[in-house]
């Protein structure tokens, strides 16, 4: 026990207290938060050009200046004929000139306009000139039909589900419910996935570090294959978790700094690359901070939280012994170890693409069962979590997650102590597998 | 008395038989001599001895205790293909080594400061140890092979890449642990320290001992009845055919007669003759001889 402490030491000391890992650790945040605040912006200017449109509006159809709303383009609307302003074109007062005229039949609603120009209209420009031109067909319409703009907006209805239980006894559900649940089960899949893989290989190039250069001889003289190896998987783990504990910290530090001085809010460009996770966001937008205070302290954290925990640390235990036990089969190759690891690595995707489905429909089959799976159950049950799914589901998938996390160390220990001592020859997967049986 | 002894051990590796009923015995406090060529099941061996890995069959007594199962504490263990954490100083790497091997963090450092300067390494041990050459990086290996105070300790090639002042300074240490009463198995296939070294031997061929013995013991048995004579004056045109001259090289001339004729006969003949004597000996065969001949015996069975 104490030779494993210290293994589990020295693999956690010389990891974080290397440079790369602090300069990694600090600058990660910040990268994502320069990254965040450049797309942010990039995605916040929707420039048009810069151009003076005469409007010819011979009829007087044009109710009011609706128009110079937008400080790019320049609307002057006038009462002579378009073929007069079209000569201003030539002594450069406007780029275009659009005529403008009153539909002949009122239930007609396609519209072509003319308009004249020697600039090339760009797609934001001409979008932005045709939302200006339909909104003066709408509000001409409204008048003609003796409309009230109040009765126009009461059509637009908005509906809500307001959800009870019926006989069982649970939780009120609510919209707001359900956001919260798919943001913090996206994080959780995305984590779990995130240092499943990171870690993952770092056991790996570890393992095949101590083969290459022949120190596992010296070190396998003194305590056992098993315990270098879990020395090894619980020394990196502890790495991962302290630097994901510094971004825990770190990142809504960030994250408010940003958008303090540059008025992005990070978070919000985060979640724009999936979908149901982007609408949950909008949805927790508009519920405001009272509410949502109100909803997150309505989240069983008490249970979410260790089990995640759990989830956590089994799947990390599960992965990293596969991994261990590769690095050590294959030694100094790294074509060969990137071959075995594919297979893991597209498991490991699986899962997430899984988890990122049951955001969605936490209570699908597709997500009930791969719970079962430990290879998923990691990325999909992490992200159920927050979904109060039936506790002897929970339970059940860590049962699975957990005997067989024990069995694949079993397993990969098994590989590790033979494979570690292997030189020279390429180890086929068959050759692998019966090492398994060997007596050490 | 004997420290560390072998009974018939067997090792396989599917089918290939990597160590076949080895069986020897290291007498307490002698420096023993392990040779074999390459990919004899030298390494196993060892593996077996320090409990990297365990026998199919077999026994292995140390101090009169089976360890078959267990990694043995007080055995040291220098292997030929010898890595370090590069990234490591040298003084956090033996450190560790020591922790490893058992002791105390405070008795770690006591024995390390001890052996840093007795190895002349005081400038070295703040580096990393990808910083440092061949012959230190050996130091530092050495310093972690002897850190524990092993009473058995197992040296494979240990003077592989050493410069002559390197060498003779662990040769010294090795010499001086052997005189404090560390038994030492020594592995190598450079037959000059095997002679200079070692006291017994053990040659293993295809996992297999073919040999086992004092040094002496087996130079004595294996010798020819070969003998030199070196004189000064003229040698005459040719001695008695009884002699049986197989070889002359100015003033040295090697006799191989029948077995018949005893050293002392041989030697009244000669001084019967008009001969300026001035040494006479029986040649016993090196080590290097007896090692390839058994070699090469023991492949054409």
């Amino acid at each position: 026990m104490n030779k494993l402490w210290l293994i589990i030491k020295r693999e956690y000391t010389t990891r974080v207290f290397k440079k790369s890992f602090i300069l990694l650790t600090l600058l990660v945040p910040l990268a994502i938060a320069a990254f965040s605040v450049i797309v942010g912006y990039i995605m916040s200017r929707n420039t048009v050009q810069k151009i003076n449109i005469a409007v010819s509006d011979p009829m007087h159809m044009i109710a009011d200046s609706i128009m110079n709303k937008n400080v790019d383009i320049q609307y002057t609307v006038s009462p002579l004929p378009f073929e007069t302003l079209k000569e201003d074109i030539k002594t450069g007062k406007y780029q275009a000139v659009l005529e403008i005229k009153p539909p002949e039949d009122i239930k007609e609603i396609n519209f072509k306009l003319r308009i004249n120009t020697d600039e090339r209209l760009d797609i934001n420009t001409s979008e932005s000139i045709k939302s200006t031109l339909s909104k003066i067909f709408r509000e001409y319409k409204i008048k003609k039909l003796q409309l009230s703009e109040a009765d126009i907006n009461n059509l637009d209805v908005d509906i809500s589900l307001d959800r009870q239980a019926v006989f069982k006894q649970d939780k009120k559900q609510s919209n707001a419910s359900n956001a919260i649940g798919a943001i913090l089960g996206g994080i959780m899949g995305v984590l779990m996935y995130i240092f499943v893989l990171v870690q993952g290989m770092y056991v790996m190039r570890s393992v095949m570090e101590e083969k290459m250069t022949r120190i596992v001889e010296v070190i396998l003289s003194s305590v056992k294959p098993i315990q270098l190896m879990m020395g090894k998987i619980i020394g990196v783990g502890g790495v991962g978790l302290t630097q994901l504990l510094i971004w825990i910290v770190f990142m809504p530090l960030v994250g408010i700094i940003t958008s303090m001085f540059f008025g992005v809010n990070i978070f919000k460009a985060r979640m724009q690359a999936n979908p149901a996770m982007d609408q949950a966001m909008q949805q927790t937008n508009d519920l405001g901070l009272p509410n949502l205070l109100a909803e997150l302290s309505q989240v069983n954290w008490w249970f979410i939280v260790p089990m995640f925990l759990l989830f956590f640390l089994f799947g990390y235990f599960l992965y990293a012994s596969l991994m261990a036990a590769i690095g050590s089969a294959v030694g100094d190759d790294q074509a060969e170890a990137q071959q075995l690891v594919v297979p893991i690595t597209l498991l490991i995707v699986m899962g997430l693409y899984i988890a990122m489905a049951a955001i969605r429909a936490p209570y699908s089959n597709l997500a009930v069962i791969s719970s079962f799976i430990p290879f998923f159950a990691p990325m999909v049950m992490g992200t159920r979590l927050a979904f109060d799914p039936p506790l002897w589901q929970t339970l059940l998938s860590l049962g699975i997650l957990a005997l067989s996390s024990y069995f694949f160390a079993f397993v990969a220990a098994k590989i590790y102590r033979t494979g570690i001592l292997m030189y020279g020859k390429k180890a086929s997967f068959k050759e692998i597998a019966k090492w398994i049986f060997y007596k050490s | 008395m004997s420290i560390l002894t072998l009974d018939a051990v067997v090792k396989t590796y599917q089918q290939y038989k990597a160590v076949d009923r080895v069986s020897f015995s290291v007498p307490r406090g002698s420096i023993y001599g392990m040779l074999g060529p390459n990919g004899a099941g030298k390494t196993t061996t060892i593996r077996m001895i320090t409990g990297i890995t365990h026998p199919d069959s077999g026994n292995i007594y140390l101090n009169d205790v089976r360890v078959n199962e267990t990694i043995p504490g007080n055995i040291g263990y220098m292997p030929e293909e010898r890595g370090l954490y590069k990234k490591m100083t040298v003084w956090d790497h033996l450190l560790y080594l020591a922790q490893l091997r058992g002791l105390s963090e405070k008795d770690a450092r006591a024995e390390l400061k001890f052996w840093i300067e007795r190895l002349e390494m005081k400038t070295w041990y703040t580096k990393k140890i990808e910083e440092l050459s061949k012959g230190m990086t050996q130091k530092a290996q050495f310093i972690a092979t002897v850190i524990h105070k092993p009473e058995l300790l197992i040296l494979d090639e240990p003077f592989s890449g050493l410069d002559p002042i390197s060498t003779n300074m662990i040769k010294d240490e090795i010499t001086r642990l052997q005189q404090g009463g560390t038994t030492i198995i020594f592995s190598t296939h450079r037959m000059e320290q095997v002679e200079e070294i070692c006291e017994r031997i053990v040659l293993i061929n295809k996992g297999q001992n073919v040999l086992e013995g004092n040094v002496e013991e087996i130079r004595r048995s294996n010798r020819e009845h070969l003998f030199e004579l070196v004189t000064e004056g003229i040698l005459p045109v040719a001695f008695p055919a009884a002699f049986n001259e197989i070889s002359r090289q100015g003033k040295k001339v090697r006799f191989k007669p029948s077995t018949s004729i005893t050293s002392n006969e041989l030697l009244r003949s000669l001084l019967q003759q008009d001969l300026h004597i001035n040494s006479f000996q029986e040649i016993f065969p090196g080590i290097n001889e007896i090692f390839i001949k058994t070699v090469e015996n023991s492949n054409q069975q």
